[in-house]
Formats: C-alpha cells, structure tokens, sequence
C-alpha cells in the first residue's frame, strides 16, 4: 500500500501540528500545457504564523 | 546574549511559538524578558526564570530590549511601535500582527522563500520584520520553487481556510456547532431504520435555528457550511483577505508592487471551512513556458525542507 497518497496526505487532518507543507494533485490542465493545477495543506499557526517568526529571531542571532 | 522582549506569549499563536521556541533550544541562546498587557508583575515562565511579568505598555522597559517578538495583535502594534520608535530606540521588532507589513521599511519574513531578501534588508539597516499572511506564506512554502525561479506568469488560489484563522473563540464554537448538530439528531442516527431526508431535514432546521451557537462568525454556522468571505471588504471587489495574497507575496517575493508593472498576478476567493488549523488551496498556475512535469515535481520538492511533493494519486483500498 502507498501510504504517501492524495486521500491520506493531502489534508488538514495529516498536516495540523506539523510543519511539512505537502503539494500535490500536480497535472497539467485541459486549458494547455502551460496550465498547471496544484492543491497544497499547511499549518496555519505554525508556517502561518508562529515559524517565521522564531527563524527571523535566529537570523537576527547569527548577523 | 541579547535581551529579547515576548510580548503576546500566552495567546494561540504566542503558546504556539513558546513550544516551538522550546522545541528549538532558542531560549538558550537569548535573555527572554516577558511582557503582559494584564498581568503587570505576576510571574513569568520559567524560560524567563520565573521572573516577573513586565509591562507590555511600558515604553522604558521595552526600549531596553535588542529584539522584541509580538503575537499581541495589531491593535498593540498600532498603539506601541510608534511610540517606541519616537524614543529613537533602533532594536528588531518581530512581529505576527499585518499593521507593519506593507510599510516601506518593513520587510515579510519568510526565510526559506526570501532569505535574500531579508539579508539585503539587514544589510540595509531595516529593522522590522513582520510575518506574512498565513495563506500567502503557506502557499510560497508548497510552490516557492515555482516563484523562485520566475516560472509564474499569474496563479489563481481559490482557498479553503481554517477556523484558527478567525481566533481560538472560532475554533470553540466551530466544535460547538459540530456538537449541536450531532446533538439533534442522534436519536435518528442510532435508528438505523430513520429516513436520511428526516435526518437531513433536522439537521437543516438545527443550522438555521435561534440556538445554533454562531456568534463569533458573524451569525452564520460554519460546521456543516462554509463562509464565503474572509476578512473586510477591499477593492476590485476583493476581500482583504484576498487582495493580501497577491500585495504580500510579490512584497515577499521583492517583486514591484501588486497590479503594477513586473508584478506576479495573484488573485483568487478566499474561503472557510470547517478544519481546525490548516489551510487549504488549490491553484490554477500559468506557467511561462510548457515545462514538463516531472520536472516541476523536482523544482518543488528542491526548494526547501519541508514542502512534500504527493503523487497525484489515490489509493486502491
């Protein structure tokens, strides 16, 4: 069985409170080649919110 | 070490950034001074050495900090950090809330989009640095490879937004609505001779009566619906929420402004649902060229640590 599938990984209830940003459901549209779907799930209180935050704290650290 | 300023922390987004902060062993790497705005002298966590709580309004103590990291909220923003820079105080403010984001000398801090662009700031002497919107940084998390590499010509992003996203009082009552419409039917539903239409008729009566607990969505249930509308009304006929996809990201992106020449096109409906904390979207991108798939898939998946490139598939149970 491929656990790394649409149904499983691709939603709210395997993302929330962790901080892998999965995309997915990648096809080119009927409208051409140059047309590309996409569906993407993050957590929004942590790369939403909270994440950039404390990453920008160690930037400000190392400068 | 530097002396930073936590203002906010016990909220949802600054208990969120505590434990990640604890996750990381950040706070061995700094002096924490916490703030409140209601709590003047009470005592603080321990990663503050159970010292006492500062005022978040005292513009003496804060000027004393190097860095100062705010999830209070704009309103604090908007009523501080001018007065705090009146005094000519020349430290960072990190900050959650969106008041600062789109101003000159500010920059939007996602790093493993525009780690560039935030070491030209510092470089440049800027001091703030302010958090995206959820669903623009979360979009440039899954598709900065795109972005990054100016594959984009526009991209539509129709999305799909959590409860968290209006406050913690949204998240109770979201649980709340699930449970009163549960609640009203499941005498029905343990029958498993009950008619669904009854069920569902019940279920449509519950959500439109007096007693739906909807106050914290502007008088509309979410759970078992969606709200379509996020945020103020903007322009264009756009909704705040809305207009911030495509202003930010270009911002982020350090692309001229949006809607004006050599910007990123980024438009699309801003909706909720009933998830509790993630977001949602599906995009329709216009590429500048017909680049082949696989291709894409590597692009993605190299841009940085954490974006996970599913198969487009479905599983044969």
């Amino acid at each position: 069985m491929n656990a790394r599938i649409s149904e499983r990984e691709l939603a709210p209830n395997a993302v929330t409170g962790r901080l892998h940003v999965p995309v997915g459901r990648l096809h080119k549209m009927a409208m051409g080649g140059e047309y590309l779907a996409a569906f993407t799930v993050g957590d929004q209180l942590l790369w939403g919110a909270a994440e950039p935050l404390r990453r920008m704290l160690r930037i400000v650290l190392e400068a | 070490m530097k002396r930073v300023g936590i203002v906010g922390w016990r909220g949802m987004v600054g208990s969120v950034l505590m434990q990640r902060m604890r996750e990381e062993r950040d706070f061995a790497l700094i002096e924490p001074v916490f703030f409140t705005t209601s709590n003047v002298g009470g005592e603080g966590p321990a990663e503050g050495g159970g010292a006492a709580l500062k005022d978040a309004k005292s513009i003496d103590d804060l000027r004393r900090m190097d860095v100062i990291i705010t999830c209070q909220g704009g309103d604090y923003t908007n009523e501080i950090f001018p007065q705090l820079r009146a005094t000519g105080w020349q430290g960072y403010w990190i900050d959650a809330a969106s008041s600062l984001r789109m101003k000159d000398d500010a920059i939007i801090i996602l790093d493993p989009v525009n780690k560039n662009v935030i070491q030209d700031g510092l470089a440049r002497g800027v001091k703030n640095y302010i958090g995206g919107n959820c669903t623009v940084s979360l979009m440039l998390m899954a598709l900065g490879g795109l972005f990054q590499n100016d594959m984009v010509e526009w991209a539509s992003s129709m999305t799909y937004q959590a409860a968290s996203g209006a406050g913690a009082q949204n998240m109770r009552e979201l649980i709340a609505q699930m449970g009163a419409i549960h609640a009203s039917v499941a005498d029905l539903l343990a029958d498993p001779a009950s008619a669904i239409l009854e069920i569902d008729r019940k279920v449509a009566e519950t959500m439109r009566s007096a007693e739906m607990p909807v106050k914290n969505f502007r008088g509309v249930p979410l759970a078992g619906s969606l709200i379509p509308w996020i945020d103020v009304p903007y322009e264009h006929g756009q909704s705040k929420e809305e207009w911030k996809g495509g202003a930010e990201c270009n911002k982020i992106l350090g692309k001229p402004a949006f809607r004006s020449a050599g910007s990123v096109p980024i438009d699309g409906l801003c909706v909720r649902i009933g998830a509790m904390r993630c977001h949602s979207q599906a995009l329709t991108i216009k590429l500048r060229q017909d680049v082949p798939l696989d291709e894409i898939h590597s692009i993605l998946a190299s841009a940085n640590d954490w974006v996970r490139v599913i198969p487009n598939e479905r599983e044969n149970l």
